[in-house]
């Protein structure tokens, strides 16, 4: 299978939606050069700048905008250029997007897919580092995607574009530039189904985003120590696929919850309290969560890979639990 | 329809009992809010109605609205009955949004009407987003959004009125000056004494109008509902206009932050006062309007309160798309 | 040449120790058979003595903590010799490390390392689970997990090993061999608990009589069998004549349908009679709500529904609970006479033997007739001798001559 980079995939979501669909439109600020990280890069050439233009700065009605052109049946793909950003849009994502469908009874629709990257790029420093998949998970209303590979960018994206309900598509920068398998041939990705990497008796490693890379780093390390652990992607947070999560957990009877984002109101907080409503007595062993310090995150190099999780410090939660 | 001296006695009536209605159904809110039979907050347009008559009557039937918390009267304007919004406004099954909005949230999309808002400012965005959708599905709409004083202060108002005049986007922005945002002067908020001239920040032409006056309003609105339709863009509408009641139930008339002497001379310019003058019409003509109104809205509410109680399943529908 | 001082196996019920004192701290010298420190366990008190000479390196466990058999609790080693004490950590960063003295350092008691204090057991959910449904008693498992947690692997281990066969330490020479353990159940524990609370706090008073059941059998005749069986579809049987006797006696003798509460006593409402019923597991007594009230044939049908239950583990708490009164029948198995320990918090308990044919007086002539003995135990805080006594002819009238009964 050909192997593209999740930057190309997503952009390929894209341009494959608008093809099928006239009402879908992508807009943002440097779109229509890709200038930040070479997503939209191209699309203006196929879809003109009717369907693909840049934006002032002005995040809040970059997403007011999706809301009302949603609202008319268009389904608009706004891209905010850093999560850190969408703080700045919170009041139309969160009181608008998330609940005019409800409060209105069902009368209006907002098809909508807010696209922004999040987690490190590499000393970016706290205010374009920020990972903050967490903040969304709460509002009910709103749907979260967090795709991990280009093949779940790609097949997510198409998914997200296509459903009714408005959507956080939550990239991750510092994957944009890695490859993957991605078919030739039109597929999607559902929401609310977990993905399997690898398989092993011993501990399963629920990953998110840009940890699921590190988490199967991780495994290979802990295999040659004889520990098998399971690396499982929920690839969508809101819906979240439970079920496959406490089917792993029940095989495994440990589990490591792997997040990018700082540890104190995770997202990993949440799993571990269905895992534990759910299913306490398959456990032989406290649920462990990995996840950045509870602090900003810090300029210098040293400094930044201390603050955030990686495969070592997963390795690590693994033997922890092995021995406990 | 023609100009102040043209028109007929019929369009008269109809004018004044559009307004009746509004002023009706917000007298009855406010007495059944006193009464204690409506909970929650509402905030009633007694005292504003020329703006939603006026721009109502520029508007044609496909076009889209959007209004701010105090939006029974455009939401009315718009065309939606008086039964289910009083629903609404009791929590009922049969309410507009079969009560999972209230008053702040009122819809009716089939009429056009996409919502009054319940943050402030959050309106305008939407509303350049419908404008956008309406220049790339080429359906010749136009969406007029409502929002007050203080609104024109914040991050959105500018956002807004920035990309529509950017885009040519048809919309068309209608500002209810009434001087107070809630217990604040506007004197004490907005940097200029007319918001209109913030248009001009923005490249658009800035409007002031008495916004007691439902003829005036009506000409200019007519004017930029012109504009927007025919692709020249957004416009800026300052109406000058004041709230008999108070902010929101449980704010009196006067007194806290507004002086008795202010809401009289207000008064004596009554849109409904001033209709009745400017249409020449008798007592004669004018009392069986009322009665007629004043009867359909205790009849709205005989409705609402006869409804039954949504059933708590629907608290779980229209989470998602 | 470090040696280990472990808790020593000291009996078949043996599974903690409490340590009770030490006689040597970190630093001290020690011979071997020297005693080092003082534990106890559920029957002794016992003193552990030294394995080897040397000086005493390290130190697990304070009095007061409850430390599985097995578990380390102390290290001696050379005087000079040093040791890293992690070797015998489960992990590290949880427990703090042991202060090791050095030779020339002052002796000082250590603050160590130890497992959870107060006798609390840390077992994971799992295994907890696991060891549920096993039937295993969660004392009998050693922990090899954090803190001496039990984990999955030690309930796996401790069945793979089969029931009680204790591998590591060996069995003091002079105490009986082994054979098999078998851990006690809750049932187990509950029933041993409860009797033994009963037998020491009501001093039992225990009266005999030989009853005539000639009449009694000749009621339970063929005619009112077949009867019964086609009106109710129930057979009756002895034990059912006995529950109705018992009960109506009671009404006479309310005294010993009671309970000592404190300083009074209280008479039950209603005669509900329990049935000692043996199950291969332990002794359960379901109860037959106001027996005194219902007909022959109600008893018979209550008396069959309750014994299946009980054999089918069915029986609900209130089925239990209810017993005013108990009667248990050991007849079926040739035992003549025996007494009983009363069923807290009830006031007397009928034991009932086997009916057979023997030779009586009878007006001068020796006949043979269908005897049983029975005896009553009563608890003699709430009743006397002779109360217990008018009650056991009352019903041994009422057996031999049923028509008294009406």
């Amino acid at each position: 299978m050909r192997e593209i980079k999740y930057a190309e995939a997503v952009r390929e979501a894209l341009a494959e939606e608008m093809r099928r669909d006239e009402r879908v439109f992508v807009y943002g600020e440097d779109v229509e050069l890709g200038y930040a990280f070479t997503v939209c890069k191209g699309l203006i050439d196929e879809f003109g700048r009717d369907r693909v233009w840049d934006t002032p700065i002005c995040e809040q009605t970059i997403v007011g905008v999706a809301v009302g052109a949603a609202m008319m049946g268009m389904r608009p793909v706004p891209e905010i250029q850093f999560c850190d950003l969408l703080p700045m849009c919170m009041d139309q994502i969160c009181n608008s997007a998330a609940k005019l469908r409800y409060m209105s009874g069902g009368q209006i629709k907002i098809p909508l897919v807010v696209r922004s990257p999040a987690g490190k790029w590499g000393c970016f420093a706290a205010q374009h580092s920020q990972t903050l998949d967490a903040w969304f998970t709460n509002v009910p209303g709103l749907k979260v995607a967090v795709p991990a590979t280009p093949y779940d960018a790609k097949g997510l994206l198409k998914t997200a574009i296509r459903d009714d309900s408005p959507v956080l598509f939550i990239e991750r920068k510092a994957l944009y530039q890695i490859p993957g398998p991605v078919p030739e041939e039109e597929y999607l990705v559902p929401f609310g189904e977990a993905k399997i990497h690898r398989e092993g008796k011993d501990v399963t490693i629920v990953a998110i985003g840009r940890m699921v890379s590190e988490s199967l780093k991780a495994a290979e390390q802990l295999a040659k120590e004889g520990i098998q652990v399971t690396v499982l992607d929920p690839r969508t947070l809101v819906p979240l696929d439970t079920k496959a999560i406490l089917d792993s957990v029940r095989q495994a009877h440990r589990v490591v919850i792997v997040e990018e984002g700082p540890k104190r109101g995770g997202v990993g907080g949440e799993i571990a309290a269905v895992i534990a409503e759910e299913i306490l007595d398959e456990l032989d062993a406290p649920i462990r969560r990995v996840a950045a310090l509870d602090t900003p995150i810090p300029f210098s190099k040293v400094l930044e890979d201390y603050v955030l999780p990686d495969e070592h410090k997963i390795a690590a939660a693994v033997r922890d639990l092995m021995a406990f | 329809m023609n100009t102040k001296s043209d028109l007929s006695k019929e369009k008269f009536l109809e004018l004044y009992r559009k307004l009746m209605v509004i002023r009706r159904f917000e007298e009855k809110v406010d007495e059944l809010f006193r009464a204690g039979k409506l909970t929650g907050a509402v905030h009633t347009s007694v005292g504003q109605e020329a703006v939603a008559v006026g721009v109502a009557e520029a508007l044609e039937k496909d076009d889209l609205a959007i209004a701010t918390h105090r939006g029974h009267g455009h939401c009315l304007m718009r065309g939606a009955e008086m039964k289910p919004m009083m629903a609404e406004l009791f929590g009922k099954a049969t309410g507009l949004c079969q009560g999972k909005g209230g008053s702040m949230h009122i819809v009716d999309v089939k009429k056009g009407m996409l919502g009054a808002m319940g943050i402030v400012g959050a309106g305008m965005p939407i509303a350049a987003g419908v404008g956008l959708a309406i220049k790339m599905q080429k359906t010749g709409q136009v969406c007029a959004v409502f929002f007050g004083d203080n609104a024109s202060n914040g991050g959105p108002f500018h956002e807004a009125l920035n990309v529509s005049s950017l885009w040519k986007l048809p919309v068309i922005f209608v500002c209810e000056n009434n001087l107070y945002g809630i217990s604040v002067s506007v004197k004490k908020t907005t940097s200029v004494q007319d918001i209109a001239v913030r248009g001009q920040g923005y490249g658009i032409p800035g409007v002031v109008v008495d916004g007691m006056d439902v003829l005036a309003v009506y000409e200019v609105a007519k004017e930029a509902v012109h504009r927007a339709r025919n692709g020249q863009g957004p416009t800026l509408l300052e109406c000058k206009t004041y709230r008999f009641l108070g902010h929101s139930r449980g704010d009196p008339p006067y007194g806290p932050y507004r002086t008795k002497e202010e809401l009289d001379s207000w008064k004596k310019r009554d849109p409904r006062l001033l209709l009745i003058r400017q249409g020449k019409l008798s007592d004669g003509e004018v009392e069986p309007i009322d009665r007629e109104v004043t009867e359909a809205v205790e009849e709205a509410v005989r409705y609402a309160e006869g409804s039954p109680l949504p059933d708590v399943q629907i608290a779980l529908q229209h989470i998602y798309g | 040449m470090a040696t280990e001082v472990t808790i020593p196996n000291l009996g078949y019920t043996m599974t903690v120790a409490k340590i009770l004192k030490w006689l040597k701290s970190v630093g001290d010298p020690v011979e071997v058979g020297e005693i080092l420190l003082e534990i106890e366990t559920d029957k002794v008190n016992y003193g552990i003595e030294s394995p080897a000479s040397g000086v005493v390196k390290a130190i697990f466990a304070k009095p007061g903590d409850e430390i599985p058999v097995g578990q380390l609790v102390a290290i001696i080693g050379g005087e000079k010799e040093e040791m890293d004490l992690r070797l015998y950590q489960k992990t590290e960063k949880e427990k703090p490390v042991p202060q090791v003295v050095q030779a020339a350092a002052s002796k000082e008691t250590v603050a160590a390392a130890s497992p959870p204090t107060g006798g609390r057991r840390f077992v994971s959910p799992l295994a907890k689970r696991i060891a549920r449904e096993k039937g295993i008693d969660l004392s009998s498992l050693t922990g090899s997990g954090h803190a001496g947690r039990v984990k999955v692997a030690d309930v796996e281990k401790y069945l793979s090993e089969g029931k009680g066969k204790r591998v590591e330490v060996p069995a003091i020479p002079k105490a009986p061999e082994i054979a098999e353990i078998i851990p006690m159940t809750r049932m187990r524990r509950t029933i041993a608990q409860r009797l033994a609370q009963s037998f020491h706090d009501a001093p039992h008073f225990n009266l005999g009589t030989e009853v005539d059941m000639t009449e009694a059998i000749r009621f339970l005749d063929q005619s009112l069998q077949k009867r019964m069986e086609e009106r109710a579809g129930q057979k009756l049987s002895l034990n059912d004549i006995l529950i109705k006797a018992v009960a109506l006696t009671l009404r006479e003798h309310p005294l010993l349908n009671a309970r000592l509460r404190e300083d009074r006593v209280e008479i039950f409402k209603d005669i509900n009679i329990g049935l000692a019923v043996a199950l291969e597991k332990g002794l359960i007594v379901p109860a037959i709500e106001k027996a005194d009230q219902k007909r022959l044939w109600e008893i018979a049908k209550e008396r069959k529904d309750l014994v299946e239950k009980a054999r089918e583990g069915r029986l609900s708490l209130p089925e239990i609970e209810r017993g005013t009164f108990t009667i248990s029948n050991l007849g079926m198995y040739d035992i003549v006479f025996f007494t009983s320990i009363l069923n807290p918090p009830q006031t007397g308990i009928l034991s009932i033997g086997k009916i057979y044919d023997r030779p009586v007086v009878r007006e001068g002539e020796i006949v043979i007739r269908p005897i049983v003995e029975m005896s009553l135990a009563i608890d003699h805080r709430v009743v006397d001798g002779a109360v217990g006594a008018r009650f056991l002819q009352d019903l041994k009238d009422g057996l031999e001559k049923p028509y008294l009964l009406i």
